[in-house]
């Protein structure tokens, strides 16, 4: 499939991407960077973990993008008692057929949105893993695969610890972007205010017409398995994970399902502009919505006052772009 | 002697061009057709050169207006004197071109250090880069680095491997080399800056010459379709990368000749208008197949010639140009390894004495040019038995009786002797060029230079005997034997040297300045310079204070603490400075509601409460000014300790520095 593909058979996939992207602009204003985010992911099978105060439109994004999608939507308020059968659904006793019959929890859907994810403890939380990873959900000992697409947007508030439950690095390492979401410049913020003066209820997007639908979700999906990625891409992404394990500022490194993220989304974001193959501009703006939520910083260098994203910064100079031979 | 025979039977096809008979009629239609003005417009006021040639001017024809300048130059009173206003304006006015010649040089100078200055500065800019680079990535295998791109210094170069390699068929290399050859040329001019990290769409990006963002996009993803699309690249492709690469790297120099011909101003056709000109002699020349280019080189450059290389006529006006004594010796080089050379003029000069010339003046103006002709009829010389003699003598009869003669007249006569010449052309019994071998060449001295002034060779006559005369020197080969034996009728290349190219060339700019009488000029523009690159280079090389971290006061408590902690004299002021910064850090980690710190740092670090509330209540009693007890260093590194446990298992706490806190 790799050396069949060709830049005219994408056409179609950079329509269907535009169109969506238009669409979700037509409610959302600005947070371009964060419906990029959350378009790459979803094409490249992917889920996404958006952190963010609240107030930045994370919720209304996702709810755009499963409006243009086409696809199921459910939303989950995760709190501190959220058990993990209400995430994934349990057996109830049928007292008419004098059975156990499996009730679907919410997860059942193609885009589930896991609002605020670290307010509920880790045994909640892990009842996304075998969902996020195998795409399925196993209660009573029997497996159930999800629809597809599926796709986890969890959201998570960076400021209040009070309460709050930080995921595992397990949990974390599923998410195949972690996006940040900062607070507007001045225009657009106006943008937003006069569009709320003009009428503009949030809740109610159902006017927001699909651009595409589930089946050609997937099918756009496997298009963008073909897209050629050369050798020497593939030496560049592991270099950069692998620079994350030998960094002395970083305690615990990308493992390699980082790289393997990170071929993911390039290929989506060199179809979306109409390229049958990927170059090094493909991988470098992912590598820090791949890497910042998958290295873990050592206790000095926080106490330096780094970030994760000021060690992918320094790992991104300081790797060799490839140029060919 | 047959073989002598076919020696001189040469096909008069082969001479067809060489014609003095018809060297008349090529100089008038020359003089019409580049609408030469030397004699209907000559250029005023005549120079000394055009004054001396004023005797020939009357005999030439349709020339009345360079008589007539020429009558009224001759009569024109000397100049008066200046007044003395205009001469000290005019001193003021030197004085003022001085001090222009010393900007000129000194922003010479400085536009040569420009470039030194910024290869040193990003020379050390890269070497700042490279030990980042060696702190952030311990024991890791470097990915092979791409050499190309930022090895490219010569964008030109790189073009010029580029293709040559898309010559030899080496398409995908050729492709990587155009960019690098852009790349460089843009990184040069400003307009990026070469980095190993960055990707060719941010080259593209970053590129801050619009014009050329477009072009470097289609190199940029031509590139990554050979090298990262699997595409086999095309010749054609391949050389629409070329083309933008080209247009890439040459657009400035490009740019600044357009600026240069424009504000030169349109130079328009040549007038053509000076009567000491040689345009007529280059242009009759040409017409006759004899085409004469210009020496183009130092005469000091020259090199003597190899075994069978052939050898050009080498044309000097010995009244023109001046010859330092370094051109002099490669001059007799180049003639005695085979060169034929001419000097025109000054038979007395030292070069024509080195060659064994003398020369007088005679009052005989007309001159006399012979060819001997290169076939001669030997038909009937069909007697093998014929003994050498006879036969040299009947050749030599042949030969008196074929050669032809063209007369002309020149404005100043004179004849040149030397031991054992040829007469070329004759003056009166004298000879006015005369030929003689040295070692494997020839030098024919010509009395002097009039011979190639647009005004004598437009006298009637006069065309036919300089042709003549170069022709017979085309058809007489450099080297050693009997003239008639190796007359040839090849078509010799005719170089002229200029009045420059008796000059040696300067070996390096400094000493082209001071050939220009610049010397003393030179160095005062040189200190200045070297005060200014100083004075520039000290305020760069200064130490720069670091780039304040994100965290200001933060990292500078924790780096300030860390010396203090290291040796201190204060040690109870670095412990009640850690001991701040610590309780803050303790306090953001403490659970809401919760406020019994020694009890939170036990639960996070697994200690007793005791040993951590007595850990506590020392550090948050300790103030500077205590005295010290001895032990702070000690408390100081137990409590560093004990916040990096308590604070690495707090992993929400762990991930805030990431997060901002919305403005309120």
């Amino acid at each position: 499939m790799t050396e069949d593909l060709q830049e005219s058979s994408l056409r179609p996939f950079i329509d269907t991407f535009e169109r969506m992207r238009a669409r979700i602009a037509e409610v959302v204003v600005g947070q371009e960077e964060l419906v990029l985010g959350l378009l790459v992911a979803l094409f490249a099978g992917g889920h996404v973990l958006v952190e963010g105060v609240p107030g930045l439109g994370k919720t209304l994004v996702a709810r755009s993008l499963s409006q243009v999608s086409g696809a199921l939507f459910k939303r989950i308020q995760f709190t501190p008692d959220l058990m993990p059968s209400d995430v994934t659904g349990s057996s109830i006793y049928a007292r008419e057929t004098g059975s156990f019959t499996f009730m679907p929890g919410p997860i059942f859907t193609n885009m589930l949105l896991a609002d605020e994810v670290n307010r509920a403890p880790a045994k909640t939380q892990s009842a996304l893993l075998e969902a996020m990873q195998e795409q399925q959900v196993t209660v009573d000992g029997n497996s159930r695969p999800l629809a597809a697409p599926f796709m986890v947007i969890a959201t998570q508030n960076p400021v209040e610890s009070q309460g709050t439950y930080p995921l595992p690095e397990a949990q974390l390492d599923r998410f195949l972007l972690k996006l940040t979401v900062e607070n507007p410049p001045k225009d657009i913020e106006e943008r937003i205010v006069k569009q709320h003066a003009r009428g503009f209820d949030p809740k109610d997007i159902s006017n927001l017409a699909p651009a595409t639908t589930p089946e050609e979700i997937v099918a756009m999906q496997r298009l963008c398995e073909g897209v050629r990625v050369d050798d020497a891409i593939v030496t560049y992404m592991v270099e950069l994970v692998r620079r994350t394990r030998d960094d002395r500022a970083i305690e615990l490194g990308a493992s390699p399902r980082a790289s393997i993220a990170m071929l993911k989304a390039a290929r989506v974001v060199a179809a979306s502009e109409g390229r049958a193959f990927v170059t090094p501009d493909d991988v470098k703006p992912m590598v820090k919505p791949i890497l910042r939520h998958r290295v873990m910083l050592h206790p000095d260098a926080e106490l330096q006052g780094l970030s994760a994203d000021d060690r992918i910064d320094e790992i991104v100079r300081a790797v060799p772009v490839p140029r060919g031979t | 002697m047959a073989t002598l025979a076919a020696v001189l039977l040469v096909t008069s096809a082969a001479r067809a061009d060489r014609d003095p008979a018809a060297a008349e009629g090529h100089a008038r239609a020359a003089r019409t057709e580049l609408d030469m003005q030397f004699c209907r417009a000559p250029k005023l006021p005549l120079g000394p050169e055009a004054l001396e040639l004023c005797s020939v001017a009357a005999e030439i024809p349709d020339c009345a207006a360079l008589v007539a300048a020429c009558d009224a130059a001759l009569k024109k009173p000397e100049h008066d004197e200046p007044s003395d206003f205009m001469k000290s304006l005019m001193a003021a006015l030197g004085l003022v071109a001085h001090g222009l010649v010393y900007l000129l040089v000194g922003g010479a100078v400085i536009a040569l250090l420009v470039p030194i200055v910024n290869a040193i500065r990003k020379r050390r800019r890269d070497a700042s880069i490279a030990e980042k680079v060696d702190v952030t990535a311990t024991n890791t295998a470097t990915t092979e680095a791409p050499k190309e791109i930022e090895r490219v210094d010569d964008a030109e170069e790189a073009l010029r491997r580029a293709d040559d390699l898309a010559r030899r068929g080496d398409l995908s290399r050729a492709t990587t080399l155009y960019l690098a050859a852009s790349l460089s040329a843009l990184d040069r001019r400003g307009a990026i800056r070469i980095t190993k990290s960055r990707t060719n769409g941010e080259y593209v990006r970053a590129c801050s010459e619009a014009d050329s963002r477009p072009k470097l996009r289609g190199i940029a993803n031509e590139v990554d379709r050979v090298h990262f699309g699997g595409e086999p690249p095309t010749e054609e492709r391949v050389g629409k990368v070329a083309s933008l690469a080209k247009a890439l790297v040459r657009a400035l120099p490009l740019a600044m000749l357009l600026l240069g011909l424009v504000g030169c101003g349109n130079p328009g056709k040549p007038k053509m208008n000076d009567p000491a000109g040689t345009e007529l002699f280059v242009e009759t020349m040409k017409r006759q197949g004899m085409p004469v280019t210009p020496l183009g080189a130092s005469l000091a450059s020259l090199r003597p010639l190899d075994d069978g290389e052939p050898a050009p006529i080498l044309v000097i006006d010995l009244e023109r140009t001046h010859l330092e004594p370094d051109a002099e010796d490669k001059i007799v080089a180049w003639v005695a390894s085979g060169g034929v050379l001419v000097l025109m003029g000054d038979g007395s000069h030292k070069l024509s004495k080195t060659f064994g010339y003398s020369s007088h003046s005679v009052n005989v103006k007309e001159v006399d040019a012979r060819l001997t002709p290169l076939a001669i009829d030997t038909s009937d010389d069909d007697d093998d038995d014929e003994s050498e003699t006879l036969f040299r003598a009947r050749l030599q009869k042949s030969r008196d009786a074929a050669t032809k003669h063209f007369r002309g007249m020149v404005p100043f006569p004179g004849v040149v002797e030397v031991a054992g010449g040829l007469t070329l052309v004759s003056a009166g019994d004298g000879a006015y060029a005369i030929e003689k071998r040295h070692e494997k060449g020839v030098v024919v001295v010509v009395h002097d230079s009039t011979l190639l002034r647009n005004a004598v060779v437009a006298r009637p006559g006069n065309a036919a005997v300089i042709t003549a005369l170069f022709t017979e020197l085309s058809a007489n080969p450099a080297y050693t034997g009997g003239p008639e034996e190796h007359r040839t009728a090849e078509v010799r290349a005719i170089k002229l040297a200029r009045r420059e190219d008796g000059i040696s060339p300067p070996d390096n700019p400094f000493s082209a300045l001071a050939q220009a009488g610049l010397e003393r000029g030179m160095w005062h523009a040189l200190a200045a310079s070297l005060v200014l690159f100083l004075a520039y280079g000290v305020r760069h090389a200064r130490p720069k204070p670091e780039p304040a971290p994100s965290r200001r006061a933060f990292a500078e408590h924790v780096l300030a603490t860390g010396a203090f902690y290291a040796r201190s004299p204060h040690p109870t002021r670095a412990l009640a400075s850690f001991a701040r910064f610590a309780e803050d850090r303790v306090r953001q980690a403490l659970p809401r509601g919760t406020h019994d710190v020694p009890a939170f740092l036990a639960q996070r670090t697994g200690r007793s409460v005791d040993d951590c509330r007595t850990l506590w209540e020392r550090v948050t009693a300790t103030t500077p000014e205590d005295t010290p007890k001895g032990d702070e260093l000690r408390v100081l590194a137990d409590l560093r300790g004990v916040l990096i446990t308590a604070l690495r298992r707090d992993t929400g706490e762990r991930r805030l520095p990431e997060a901002k806190r919305p403005p309120t």
